[in-house]
């Protein structure tokens, strides 16, 4: 074979043309749910004479090209009764399918929504999805079902602790997750100093969280994407659901707009922790508040048989206030309009208009002395994203999209009888991200996939604003040189970078594959990593002329096996990270409304490597998990810890994570989980000094310490409504007990050094825990 | 500056409502050497000016920390001398005629254990004090003092602050003679970040009932101080009462220092004026 053949050889395999010409015709359509019309995300498609098959997309699409001829298909979704359908292919065919619920589901809480098999077939590794029905039946703090507690209990996924819906992926931070709802950028995911997070689970439909090989079609984050759905409504008669707890209610209320044409979802919720502060015995107390509550709406509408579109939106709230003292309200409200446009059976596209905004606003008024601080994030992204279903073997994929991001830490006031006192106003960031990416999923002959791309993103840092150079000369304390003035809309500096993205299956046999991963993303913005805190102070900053946008090498490589007919998967997965640019405070920094924010932050290197085990039974009437995670989280940053490399906060070396539900019969599920993990890296002290008669601590190295191991029991009981027959709407109820934290262990959420004040000079050391056990009820209902 | 704690203080009080505290034995390690520690002070007062050095101890050991003794003292070449009285061991003396000057610079060497340790500090301009009133106070709240509800009294100060930036005092009160911001949580102080130039309002420590009585002398000292030394008490103050707490601002480290040689402690050189003024019941 000569060389020009052989580069035609490769381009033929690259593309699997067979050089035969033959009649070819495309099948498409959506794939839904029979009982509310909703789409299914990643419902099965299998082609009998090929072999081979698709999956549904985010909106419940899928496409194939096949040879003119007779097919036998298989269209599949866990929990839903699959349908074979016989096809005559000789023109483009357009088939929607609907899937009714199976009669065999309800025996068991499938852990999984995936096809049966999509652990060992599909390119993607380091991928979790979830399908919110089955997180509603695992064990929740005070009854309030968590998606974000529950990704916590994935391997490889640390928790920030009791006091925490954060979550930390494979030795990234917490601000390099991508929180997406309905492609919305969520700034802060928790309610509540973190306890709770703001994902009302009656809102959603799934939730798909990438730990590494993350698709191009994502940037702008290191770590992790968690992208969830939300419920879109039912398309074919009104429904109400609603759950009564002992701190919070909720109610959706769902229904078609036109009938199988446009549904709309409303659902909202509210704690009323505050509600037994009116029974405090200190009258002070109770005009005290502390709640949260918030609201979900969609509303979606086929415009015609090419054209649907979505409008989306999501508005919480976090309130608290100590009498009329001081007040302090936080939240996020996002908004989303979507277009899907079939440009033909082959060519999906979607169009989307996104708003996100997190604010927060602490006002204190006390006699003649007020303060204000008001800080916002806002963000405007318009993008387009386009799947191109080229053949039955290759699948394209490219976008485009623009952000524009405005960080305002807004400005600190106080006053004294109406006149200023103290005023810092604190100037904005602002910028636009770009990105546009490509890439193609293929398979080669059934045994090999690929997905393979590259996006190029781009970051402009823009007026107004200033930028403050500073000297350097003494490396703890940077004093501010010159400063700069940024002019609206100018654009000062601008940032790029390509990252590739590839990912591989190879199949060993019908139950075991190896796949390998790699990709690099660039990160523009980001938050400081001050502390633990819970406090939801939230300090984002962006690349500047101090801070050089972060960058993330990540390579995994992963053993997927599953036994018995699905019924048990087993993965072992391998990651190695390198990242550049990681920015850590210095020694004492103050963080919080400076101005010179920057001079606090330090740049260096930072590597996380570890394994992750999994065991899962995801059918039958006992499923549940054993993850282990094996991890080691670093970071060497010159001018922090003198220069030698020290542990991230929330490096955890061993990490045991397990589920399981037992269905004792049709109505009756028992769920258990248990959670150990070495304790996080903190910093101890190793001496004491005395100045002017108080004692003060000297500390060892930067996080050189560990607070003691994290391990947990939580159990829940479902009672689930007895099967009703007959067609139409029925009033349904459902009672969840639950118990977090069942042997009461004594967690820190952080250790504290203090001096006794009752014994002046003797030390005091002191943990902060979350009560335990902490039992709830929660009764659910729909109609 | 303590804006922080204005802050923190609806978190912490929100906070302390759903979370426990309980004491912790932790196995803490010892560092095998003891490291010096300096508390020195020169003003533009005529007087035995003091530095002292002590060791510092183990973390979990109460035991009285050690004085350094013998070592060798000097500021601005004029040499100290070492108390030779045991309650006060460690204690190192300038002459008693000895004063600081506006405008100077001050150099602290010492010699121990054959080791040498330096600071020098840049004795800052300070502005004339115009008055002090005494009143009820309405901070209360923002500060933790030992029992909310306890009447407390607002000390304000009022001077002409120079146009000029980078200005930084500390305040010291005195009840009859006797000073009650002993220790480093007690102290007052502000810089000019942020402020109007001009007269400043400022709200001094608020202090309980036990500490005003009728007809007590109140007496507000003022001290030029170098920023370092606000970023030292901003630091000992989160390191001491904050550090760890989960709603603290920043993870625990070292309280900074300007004494070089890998000793603790700070060096402060400070202009020093004082206005006192008497309290009587039903003052308005």
């Amino acid at each position: 074979m000569n060389k020009k053949n052989l580069l035609i050889g490769i381009f033929l395999l690259l593309f699997s043309i067979v050089g035969i010409s033959q009649e070819k015709y495309t099948l498409n359509g959506y794939v839904k749910d029979a009982a509310s019309g909703e789409e299914l995300i990643g419902a099965s498609i299998y082609i009998e004479e090929t072999k081979s098959g698709t999956v549904t997309n985010l909106y419940g699409y899928y496409s194939i090209t096949l040879v003119k001829g007779t097919y036998n298909l298989t269209y599949a979704f866990l929990g839903k009764e699959p349908q074979k359908k016989v096809i005559q292919l000789n023109a483009n065919q357009r088939l929607d399918i609907e899937l009714a619920a199976s009669a065999l589901e309800l025996k068991a809480v499938e852990i999984t929504a995936e096809r049966q098999d999509a652990n060992v077939k599909s390119t993607e590794m380091s991928v979790v999805q979830m399908e919110v029905k089955q997180i509603q039946k695992l064990p929740a703090l005070l009854g309030e079902v968590d998606v974000l507690r529950t990704i916590q209990l994935i391997p490889g996924v640390q928790s920030g602790g009791d006091a925490s819906t954060g979550f930390f992926v494979r030795g990234g931070s917490a601000d390099q997750n991508l929180v997406l709802l309905d492609e919305a950028v969520v700034y802060n995911a928790s309610h509540l100093f973190n306890f709770f997070s703001v994902f009302n689970s009656d809102a959603i439909k799934d939730l798909k969280l990438y730990k590494g090989g993350i698709p191009a079609q994502y940037g702008g984050r290191l770590s992790s994407v968690l992208d969830i759905r939300m419920k879109e409504g039912n398309q074919k008669e009104y429904h109400a659901a609603g759950g009564i707890g002992i701190i919070s209610s909720r109610l959706t209320v769902e229904g078609p707009v036109v009938k199988d044409k446009g549904s709309f979802l409303v659902a909202g919720r509210r704690t009323y922790a505050d509600v037994f502060l009116k029974l405090a015995p200190d009258t002070a107390q109770r005009n005290n508040k502390l709640y949260f509550y918030d609201l979900n709406t969609k509303l979606n509408y086929k415009l015609s048989e090419k054209d649907r579109l979505f409008v989306s939106g999501y508005f919480g709230r976090d309130v608290t206030s100590l009498g009329d003292l001081f007040s302090f309200d936080w939240g996020n409200a996002t908004g989303t309009v979507r277009w899907n446009h079939l440009f033909s059976e082959k060519l999906f596209s979607n169009f989307t208009a996104i708003y996100s905004n997190y604010t927060f606003n602490i006002k204190g008024d006390i006699g003649p002395a007020k303060f204000n601080w008001n800080s916002k994030i806002n963000d405007v992204n318009l993008k387009g994203d386009f799947t191109y279903y080229l053949n039955s073997n290759n699948t394209l994929r490219w976008g485009i999209s623009s952000v524009y991001h405005i960080l305002d830490p807004g400005a600190l006031s106080a006053s004294i009888d109406g006149a200023l006192s103290f005023k810092n106003e604190l100037s904005p960031f602002k910028g636009l991200e770009h990105g546009i990416y490509f890439t193609n999923e293929q398979n080669i002959g059934g045994l090999v996939s690929l997905n393979y791309g590259a996006r190029f993103s781009a970051f402009q840092r823009m007026g107004d604003g200033i930028i403050y150079t500073y000297n350097k000369t003494d490396s703890q304390v940077w004093a501010v040189s010159d400063s700069l003035k940024l002019k609206k809309n100018e654009i000062y500096k601008t940032w790029g970078g390509f990252e590739p993205r590839v990912s591989a299956r190879v199949s060993i046999d019908e139950t075991s594959s190896i796949k390998a991963s790699y990709n690099r993303i660039f990160q523009y913005i980001q938050q400081s990593q001050s502390s633990t805190s819970v406090a939801p102070y939230d300090v984002w900053y962006m690349a500047s002329n101090n801070i050089d946008p972060m960058r993330v090498d990540q390579v995994a490589i992963g053993y997927f096996k599953n036994f018995k007919r699905n019924v048990y998967e087993t993965s072992f997965e391998v990651y190695y990270k390198n990242m550049h640019n990681l920015t850590d405070v210095i020694d004492n920094a103050d963080i919080l409304g400076n101005e010179f924010l920057e001079s606090q932050l330090r740049m260096g290197t930072g590597t996380s490597y570890g394994f992750e085990v999994l065991l899962k039974k995801a059918q039958g009437r006992f499923s549940g998990w054993i993850a282990y995670t094996w991890s080691k989280t670093e970071r060497t940053i010159p001018d922090i810890n003198n220069g030698n490399k020290y542990f991230a906060p929330f490096d955890r070396r061993n990490n045991l994570n397990t589920i399981g539900t037992f269905n004792l019969n049709e109505r009756i599920s028992i769920s258990a989980n248990f959670v150990y993990t070495t304790g996080r890296a903190i910093t101890l002290p190793i001496g004491r000094f005395e100045y002017q008669g108080t004692v003060a601590p000297i500390y060892d190295n930067r996080n050189a310490n560990r607070l003691p191991a994290y391990h947990r029991l939580d159990l829940s009981v479902n009672i689930d409504p007895k099967k009703k027959e007959g067609k139409g709407r029925k009033f349904e109820s459902s009672w969840n007990f639950s118990v977090f934290n069942a042997y009461g262990r004594k967690n820190p959420i952080s250790v504290s050094f203090s001096e006794d004040a009752a014994n002046p000079g003797q030390p005091r050391t002191t943990q902060f825990y979350l009560p335990g056990p902490i039992p709830s009820i929660t009764w659910n209902f729909k109609f | 500056m303590k804006k922080l704690i204005i802050y923190l203080f609806p978190i912490a009080f929100v906070f302390g409502m759903i979370s426990c505290q309980k004491p912790i034995d932790l196995d803490l390690f010892t560092k095998s050497e003891p490291i010096l520690v300096v508390e020195g002070q020169v003003t533009t007062d005529t007087m035995q000016h003091i530095v002292k050095l002590s060791l510092t101890n183990s973390y979990y050991d109460t035991t009285t920390l050690n004085a350094a003794t013998g070592a060798i003292v000097s500021i601005n070449n004029v040499a100290l001398v070492e108390s030779n009285n045991t309650d006060s061991a460690g204690f190192y003396y300038t002459p008693a005629d000895f004063y600081g000057e506006e405008g100077k610079t001050y150099n602290l060497e010492i010699s121990y254990n054959n080791k040498n340790y330096t600071s020098s500090s840049y004795l800052a301009p300070l502005p004339q004090i115009d008055s002090v009133t005494i009143g009820l106070n309405v901070f209360q709240f923002f500060f933790f003092i030992p029992q909310l509800g306890d009447t407390a009294y607002d000390l304000t100060i009022h001077y002409n602050e120079p146009d000029t930036l980078g200005n930084t005092y500390l305040f010291n009160v005195y009840i009859d003679g006797e000073l009650t911001t002993t220790n480093p949580r007690d102290k007052v102080y502000i810089d000019d970040e942020g402020a109007v130039t001009g007269p400043i309002y400022f709200s001094a420590q608020s202090f309980v009932t036990a500490d005003v009585v009728d007809s007590s002398i109140v007496t507000l000292e003022m001290l030029s101080i170098s920023p370092d030394l606000i970023k030292f008490y901003d630091t000992f103050f989160n390191q001491t009462d904050l550090s760890g707490n989960p709603f603290a601002g920043s993870p625990p480290a070292n309280i900074p220092t300007n004494i070089t040689g890998g000793a603790v402690g700070f060096f402060q050189a400070s202009a020093a004026r004082r206005i006192s003024s008497q309290y009587i019941v039903g003052m308005p």
